[in-house]
Parts: C-alpha cells; sequence; structure tokens
C-alpha cells in the first residue's frame, strides 16, 4: 500500500469515525428523551429580559414564563435574588402540559449604565435543578449631578466657593425646590436656574469660623417621579 | 471563560457552520469524505488506473512495462485548507470588529472579578478574606453591607452596618456620622457577579472615604467560613 493511499485512508477514517458519533448520538437521542418524560421538564420562554432604556429610580417588573414539557408536576422549590431587586410572586406548582409565571421586580435607585440583575430559580426537574433569570438594562439617570458632595478644607477662617451642576436627563422640564438644609451658619448656598427648566446651578460657599470638621446635606424637592428627591453632601475639614 | 475567548470560539463556530452550509447550497458540493489530491480527483474522474507515477513513468519509458504505481505525496487535503482558511479569517475577523468597537477588550487582562474592580477603583480596591478576618477581629475597620434591609435583617457579618446602595442618602449619615474619612470601610455584598458594593465603594469615595476596600461575595464567603455572624 502507498503512503497517499495510507493518509486518505485514515482522513476517511476519522471522518466516518466522527459521523458514527453523530448517528449513534442521533439514535440515543429519542431514547433519552423517552426516559425523561416520565419526570417534569422546565422549558423557560426566555432566560434573558432585556427592558432597554430606563431611567434611574423606575420600579421596572417582567414576568418571566415557564412551561412544564414533562409529564410530572413541575415544582419551583424557591427562588433567590442576589440583586435589587425582588420575586414579588411565582407558580410554585406547574402540572405537565401546564404553565407558569414568575413576576421579578427590580428597583433601579443606585444603578447607572448598562446594568444585570440575576435571579436564580431551583426546581425539581433532574436536568435543569438551577435555572438563572437574567434581567438587562440600560439606566439612564432622570437627573444629571456634576458631583454628589463638596469638599471643604484648608484654613477655617478662608471663604471658598464650590459648585454643583444640575440637568435634567429626561425631555421634561425639570423642577427642583430646596427642602431640607443642615449647615445653617456653617455653609452657604445659591440656586440659579441657567436654562429654563433644564439646568441648574448650586454655588455653596463656607463661611469662615472657628470649625474644624463638619458634615451635612442640601435636599431638594423635584418634581420627576423618578427621583423625586435629589441630596447634596457637604463635607468641611480644616485646619485651625 | 473571558469574554474575548468566548466571542473568538462563537464566531469560530459560526463561521465553520456558515462554511459548510455555504458547502451545502454551492453548485459543486465538496463531499466532506473524499480523496481530495489532484490524483484522487483523477481517479474518480476517470477510473483507478488513470494515474501514473514519475517513478513508474520513468519504469515504462526505460523498461517499457508497467510493474507498480507510486502515487505522488499527497496534498493537504483541499478541505482542511478551507477550514484552517475560515479559521484564521474569523479569527481576523473577531480581532478587528475588537479593534472597532466602542468598548475595546484588551487581550491580556485579569478578568475575574478581583481583576476587574482592581482596575476600576485601583490595586488596592479588593481584600482578601485573609485579610478582612484580621481587619475584623483586630476592630481596625467597619463593614458595610450593601444589600438591601431586608437580607441585611436575615443576616450580616457581626458588626457590619446597613448602607443599601438602593437608599444610599437615606442611610448615609447614620451608617457613616462616626467615620472619618480616613477610615477602612470594608463593603460587602452577596454573590460573586453582585455589584451593589461595587457602586456603594464608588459612592463613598465621593463622599471622600478614600480607604474602602471590597470583600467580593463577602456574605456567602464568610458564612462558608464559619465566622462571626449577627441574625435578626
Amino acid at each position: 500500500m502507498d503512503k497517499i493511499s495510507l493518509r486518505n485512508r485514515s482522513w476517511n477514517r476519522a471522518l466516518l469515525f466522527w459521523l458514527a458519533a453523530l448517528l449513534i448520538s442521533l439514535i440515543m437521542e429519542p431514547r433519552l428523551s423517552a426516559e425523561s418524560s416520565q419526570l417534569p421538564k422546565m422549558v423557560l420562554k426566555e432566560q434573558i429580559f432585556d427592558f432597554n432604556q430606563v431611567y434611574e429610580g423606575q420600579t421596572i417588573s417582567h414576568d418571566f414564563q415557564v412551561f412544564n414539557r414533562g409529564t410530572d408536576t413541575l415544582l419551583i422549590e424557591r427562588v433567590k435574588t442576589t440583586c435589587s431587586c425582588s420575586v414579588v410572586s411565582f407558580d410554585s406548582a406547574i402540572p405537565p402540559g401546564g404553565q407558569g409565571n414568575i413576576a421579578v421586580k427590580v428597583y433601579t435607585h443606585g444603578s447607572d449604565g448598562r446594568e444585570r440583575w440575576g435571579v436564580t430559580i431551583f426546581t425539581n426537574d433532574p436536568n435543569w435543578k438551577e435555572a438563572i433569570l437574567d434581567l438587562r438594562a440600560d439606566v439612564r439617570p432622570a437627573i444629571v449631578l456634576s458631583g454628589s458632595a463638596v469638599q471643604f478644607s484648608g484654613k477655617g477662617n478662608v471663604s471658598s466657593t464650590r459648585v454643583i451642576e444640575i440637568k435634567s436627563g429626561i425631555d421634561r422640564p425639570l423642577v427642583i425646590q430646596p427642602h431640607e438644609f443642615d449647615l445653617v451658619g456653617k455653609v452657604d448656598y445659591s440656586v440659579e436656574e441657567t436654562e429654563k427648566g433644564k439646568s441648574f446651578r448650586v454655588t455653596f460657599r463656607n463661611l469662615p469660623g472657628p470649625f474644624d470638621f463638619y458634615r451635612g446635606s442640601l435636599t431638594f424637592i423635584t418634581n420627576f417621579p423618578e427621583k423625586p428627591e435629589l441630596t447634596i453632601w457637604i463635607f468641611g475639614r480644616f485646619k485651625i | 471563560m473571558p469574554r474575548i475567548l468566548r466571542e473568538t470560539i462563537s464566531i469560530l463556530i459560526l463561521s465553520l457552520c456558515a462554511g459548510l452550509g455555504f458547502n451545502l447550497v454551492r453548485s459543486e458540493r465538496l463531499p466532506l469524505v473524499a480523496d481530495w489530491t489532484i490524483e484522487g480527483r483523477l481517479k474518480a474522474r476517470f477510473g483507478e488506473k488513470a494515474v501514473i507515477s514519475l517513478e513508474d513513468a520513468k519504469q515504462v519509458f526505460f523498461s517499457k512495462t508497467l510493474t507498480s504505481s507510486h502515487p505522488h505525496p499527497s496534498l493537504l487535503p483541499r478541505i482542511l485548507r478551507e477550514t484552517i482558511s475560515i479559521l484564521i479569517l474569523s479569527l481576523c475577523a473577531g480581532l478587528g470588529f475588537n479593534l472597532v468597537r466602542s468598548e475595546r477588550l484588551p487581550l491580556v487582562a485579569d478578568w475575574t472579578t478581583e481583576g476587574k474592580l482592581k482596575g476600576r477603583f485601583g490595586e488596592k480596591a479588593v481584600i482578601s478574606l485573609e485579610d478582612a478576618k484580621q481587619v475584623f477581629f483586630s476592630k481596625e475597620g467597619v463593614f458595610l453591607d450593601a444589600r438591601p434591609p431586608s437580607d441585611y435583617r436575615a443576616g450580616r457579618i457581626q458588626g457590619a452596618r446597613n448602607l443599601p446602595i438602593e437608599a444610599f442618602d437615606k442611610h448615609f449619615d447614620k451608617a457613616t456620622r462616626d467615620l472619618p474619612q480616613e477610615s477602612l470601610i470594608i463593603t460587602y455584598c452577596d454573590g460573586e457577579t453582585c455589584t451593589q458594593s461595587d457602586k456603594l465603594t464608588k459612592r463613598l469615595k465621593e463622599m471622600g472615604y478614600e480607604n474602602v476596600r471590597i470583600l467580593v461575595n463577602g456574605w456567602s464567603l464568610w458564612k462558608k467560613h464559619n465566622l462571626p455572624l449577627d441574625e435578626g
């Protein structure tokens, strides 16, 4: 036998072996299915749900649909969340051929940018005991702040200013109203509407005095239900 | 598995499927099992004895008889060559796509949760369980639980304070009023992929707390090692 024939034959053998393995797996598959048909079989309509664009502060919810394609009752034994979300309700027992829901609520407070939240469900399906439901969203700020805190430092008897810009992140007129301020006598502030309904400038000025350290906040009430309150923190650390 | 590796493998598999699919619909379909050498193709066209080797041809030339056949050394089978070409092209496409995408993925990087946090907050951003234990027993720092109050109430690292990121402004003052800005703070949440402690760290740094470290998967890890807990 010449070399080329041997090489071709070994190639052909490898490919034939691969095809045989594929054929065997295809023949075996219905048998495996037949065996598992005596058990619950969970099928999820979707495992990933994308809310796309939402605004920070919105509470968003989604119902995941669960189907039981087996012949025994599918039990959702427990659910676990490791995120800022909660499972509002879920159908704990789904009969064969039936359908159930897992309702999930996501709190977007404190979220920013592309976010993901996960919920793990534990079932009695021997082939899928744990499934992770994945929720995603692009969280945009309803109100954009140039900073959430101002820091004063240096000499306590020298006055200086710090500025925070506040802008609307939504295409709606923004109204802000100072609500609480707990540094009276230590810090002054003024609010200027730089663009009607769109942007504001808050200027803080520390008042000279024998202070070494203070902290406090200025809270605004807004007309945006997504962000009804807005807090700017103020810190002062001085050398006496 | 690193994202770039996953994306590259996906592209390679897709390309392979595309190649096989294209072969299914092309006019001159290439069989998957065949002799792709020139000799093989000539034999398939004209019969087994269609090809003569140079040796045999020389023998015929000198002796006028044909005794045996010795075909040429084989060429790389065409299907293998084509597959390799598709794989190389796919790799180039994946790398090219990465070059032009907005959030370019580095080819060499630490893709672990710790690695990503270090990239975001600096080398000292993450604290190991061993170091966190030391801080806990020496009382050198404070643990801040970034999970929602319901989870915190159900169980927490002993002495940890709750500062849920969802209600940061509401809880911040109570949780940190007695903590100077240079205090060592360890934040944690639950799960390898939980992001509440990262967000809390970011907010604390905005507030002027620079010495903040993250105990990745803190709650589960602390429980798993039977370390002191508070419940209720």
